[in-house]
């Protein structure tokens, strides 16, 4: 018995010193080639594109994939935002159902959670800055919007009173820096059906100057990104085309009927100018579309907006100039023609500025022209596309990308920067980025 | 003492060693054929033979019992994705495979033998947010075999088996599903059991002297149709997209053969060897299909292929009443690198293992042995595994699940026997 218990025992000790031998080789990371970038202390200066902004919202879980915090991961350097818990910044589009497809303002609000950060935000991209607010905005009363009744309390939040954005970012003697700014400058006559001055291109010119003269001077790398055409994003190319198609149906109707800037003040769009985009209706316009035809007035009073003057709610909604289509939801092809001229001459002055001060500037017309193409764009795997919603590039709001699309948007910076300074920095993996489009 | 310490880093140093097949093959019947490497089929000489080779029946006098049970803890980490080496490891979990089996000699020629054992078993569970959840979460399976064997002693030293077994086996597969473009995951809960399945085997072993012993036995395929249900939770806006309601799937487990000697070198020593040959291509394809035609079927290639392992034992005599066990083999795996997932897996395999055998009594002995087996560190570089959301025709652009698997397993077996 002893025996049996002594070789118990040393069957125990060997067991035990075996169990010990789990290792294996230790693995290395792979090197990191930044070429000539620094990104020690990186910055962004923008507004909801960079802000990371998603579904009309700015949210910590779509924080998270700001493409400047991607960039940020991808080269392993700190990047602080001004992050707030779900549902973010009120007004959160989510999704009700999908058949019908339809969508919900989630009216919650989150909460600032990095509002004690002891310096100024890596982040300073803000939702809905101009070209001059990156100048002059210091708060929401200073921006440029709160001249039209609009103060935007972002400022405040990623601002926080301490200087501009081009003062917080010069304070943070940056080494690198992406600078994506002016899209508002032309997007706000845009989405406005044409209702909002754009910018003028002299102004633009002296502005922009400003910035990367002031920019120049920190001595950081700069990727610059260009203005984006908005027109073919899911905003301005979801609601004519289904209207149009609607009206088709209809007999005896001609078009929509819709009120324009200049005279005569009335003007017809056949179904095949909504189908061919020659006419445009936003995607705030979806609402009003849904009841076209109707001749109780039922979109003014839905939506709590007082019937303009000169309308008589009595006759068929947007099919009759008694009863248009209301202005600032339409874009007609004067306005288009505008918006482009003027996105041709903002891009001309910042990529000749940029070519002056020797940075890089991302064209994105490749990358939108394949999303709007008929194939779309496959990135690792998952087929993205300009189409609202199942495209998934796009959020609900149909301007701001998904969390996937804020990848594919890194990585041009990326590749701008590697081409730029020789650096090997790897590309997001899209496929990793999970899922945006956030249901009720 | 000294005498013992001596023996046992003698067994260390030339082969002690052990058995977890490649696949999920489970070959732990029976401590002592544990503390032998799993090198029995020519020498087994205890009821355990019900399961090693019938054909060892007949060698055995009366009645013959032996029950036990071996204590499985495997670990596995993997680290990736590349180029990332971000470690994720498998939750531990223990598992305790039971082993019964009884024989009696009904006549000079003839003896019969029965049990319960696990030949094939499985369970792997990784965290539920780790970055291959949508290759696996939890999965299981299980099979409980019912061997009925009957061996015929042809000549003193030449006999032959043959048998039937009954098995049943429950399965259980859960993963997360990717809701993109839309956030969260869904998750699949797949189950199912099979409650019949037969298989045969056969034997034979030979003792053409007194210190010699060859032995085969041969373990056909068992065909399992799984029936059961799916039920997947997710987004109520995407119910009607997610699988629900019955499903079936098939698996075959592999056919075996093993052959092996055993030689006597003195009267304190016996040495044993086996070569086991696992017919693992019956395990092509991982298939569920949905009854509901509106939901796709899962079909993942595994194409296994045929595999062997070869093994080693010793076993010392210090005297009459106790024996020390020693063994040592290698278990090639059966699955290519490319088809490799995380909820099986898998690498070329040394096992190594020690033991004791212990007669308590004139008819009642107890053995316990130790096993632990490593897995050959093995980098994925062409895996053909998706790990993130992609759509169909985009599979050459997806992300494949490459990385570093890391896998060692600890099993410790006990049986006590009794014959009258």
């Amino acid at each position: 018995m002893k025996k049996i218990i002594i070789s118990l025992s040393l069957l125990s000790i060997i067991a035990l010193a075996v169990i010990g031998c789990e290792d294996y080789n230790d693995l290395t990371a792979p090197g990191l080639n930044l070429g000539s970038a620094d990104f020690t202390r990186f910055v962004s200066i923008g507004d909801s594109w960079t802000m990371g902004e998603q579904s009309s919202s700015i949210f910590e879980s779509a924080q998270m994939y700001s493409f400047g915090n991607l960039i940020a991961k991808q080269v392993g350097t700190t990047y602080a935002q001004a992050t707030f818990s779900e549902p973010g910044t009120a007004g959160r589009l989510e999704i009700v159902s999908l058949n019908p497809f339809t969508t919900y303002t989630n009216p919650e609000q989150g909460t600032p959670t990095n509002l004690t950060y002891p310096a100024p935000y890596n982040n300073l991209g803000i939702k809905g800055a101009f070209l001059v607010d990156v100048l002059n905005a210091r708060s929401a009363n200073t921006c440029y919007t709160a001249n039209f009744g609009s103060p935007n309390p972002l400022f405040n939040a990623v601002l926080r009173g301490l200087g501009t954005q081009l003062e917080l970012t010069i304070a943070q003697q940056p080494t690198f820096i992406t600078l994506w700014i002016g899209n508002n400058d032309i997007l706000a006559f845009a989405s406005r059906g044409g209702l909002f001055p754009p910018t003028d291109p002299a102004v633009f010119q002296t502005q922009y100057t400003q910035v990367l003269t002031a920019l120049n001077s920190t001595g950081a790398k700069i990727v610059i990104g260009s203005l984006p055409n908005a027109l073919a994003f899911p905003y301005f190319t979801t609601v004519g085309p289904s209207v149009g198609l609607k009206l088709q149906t209809i007999p005896g109707v001609q078009g929509l009927v819709y009120q324009t800037t200049g005279a005569p003040g009335i003007a017809l769009a056949v179904p095949t100018d909504l189908i061919n985009k020659t006419v445009l209706i936003t995607l705030s316009g979806s609402s009003a579309a849904n009841y076209i035809g109707d001749t109780n007035g039922t979109y003014y009073t839905v939506n709590g907006i007082p019937v303009p003057p000169g309308v008589n709610t009595a006759f068929p909604f947007g099919l009759t100039p008694e009863n248009p289509f209301p202005n600032n939801l339409v874009l007609d092809p004067t306005e288009i023609a505008a918006y482009l001229q003027l996105r041709t001459g903002y891009n001309q002055i910042i990529s000749g500025l940029a070519a002056s001060f020797n940075y890089s500037v991302i064209n994105w017309d490749d990358l939108f022209n394949s999303l709007a193409s008929t194939n779309g764009l496959p990135v690792n795997g998952i087929n993205f596309s300009a189409i609202y919603v199942t495209g998934n590039f796009f959020s609900l709001d149909g301007i701001n990308p998904t969390s996937q699309g804020y990848g594919i948007i890194a990585n041009e910076f990326i590749k701008a920067t590697n081409n730029k300074y020789s650096a090997s920095i790897p590309l997001v993996d899209v496929s990793t980025i999970p899922g945006s489009l956030v249901f009720k | 003492m000294k005498k013992y310490v001596y023996i046992i880093l003698l067994i260390l140093g030339v082969c002690p060693s052990i058995i977890l097949a490649g696949g999920f093959q489970l070959n732990e019947h029976g401590a002592k054929p544990m503390g032998l490497g799993g090198a029995f089929t020519a020498i087994v000489n205890d009821a355990s033979a019900v399961y090693w080779n019938g054909a060892g029946l007949s060698y055995l006098e009366g009645t013959n019992f032996l029950i036990g049970a071996a204590i499985i803890a495997p670990s596995t980490s993997f680290r990736g994705v590349t180029p990332a080496i971000e470690k994720s490891t498998m939750k531990s979990q223990t598992f305790l495979p039971p082993h019964f089996f009884a024989s009696h000699k009904i006549s000079n020629d003839f003896s019969v033998g029965l049990g319960v054992s696990v030949p094939f078993g499985l369970g792997t569970k990784w965290r539920e947010d780790w970055m291959g959840r949508y290759l696996a979460v939890e999965t299981e399976l299980q099979t409980i075999s019912f061997p009925l064997v009957i061996s015929w002693a042809i000549l003193e030293n030449l006999s032959i088996s043959i048998g039937g077994s009954y098995s049943f086996a429950e399965v259980l597969i859960a993963q997360s599903n990717s809701q993109t473009p839309f956030a969260g995951d869904a998750f699949v809960h797949l189950e199912g059991d099979d409650k019949s399945a037969f298989g045969y085997n056969a034997g034979i072993m030979w003792k053409p002297s007194k210190d010699l012993s060859i032995g085969a036995a041969f373990k056909s395929e068992v065909d399992y149709t799984f029936e059961g249900t799916a039920t997947t939770t997710g987004a109520e806006q995407l119910a009607s997209l997610l699988p629900q309601g019955n499903i079936s799937a098939e698996l075959t487990t592999p056919m075996n053969i093993q052959g092996g000697i055993g030689y006597r070198v003195i009267e304190q020593l016996q040495l044993s060897a086996d070569f086991q040959w696992v017919g693992w291509s019956s395990y092509d394809v991982l298939a569920v299909d949905f009854e509901d035609p509106a939901y796709d079927d899962i079909s993942r290639p595994r194409d296994y292929e045929d595999t062997y392992a070869i093994r080693f034992g010793a076993e010392y005599f210090l005297d009459k009443q106790l024996a020390f066990l020693g063994g040592i083999y290698f278990d090639k795996m059966p699955v290519q690198p490319e088809y490799l997932s995380p909820s099986l897996p898998d690498a070329d395999r040394m096992g190594f293992s020690i033991g004791v055998d212990a007669k308590i009594f004139e008819n009642f002995g107890v053995s316990g042995s130790y096993l632990f087996i490593r897995s050959s560190e093995l980098t994925v570089t062409n895996s053909r595994e998706i790990y993130t959301p992609y759509e169909e025709g985009n599979e050459e652009s997806a992300s494949k699940f490459n990385g570093t698997y890391n896998s060692s397993a600890s099993l410790l077996s006990f049986s006590l026997t009794y014959n009258f």
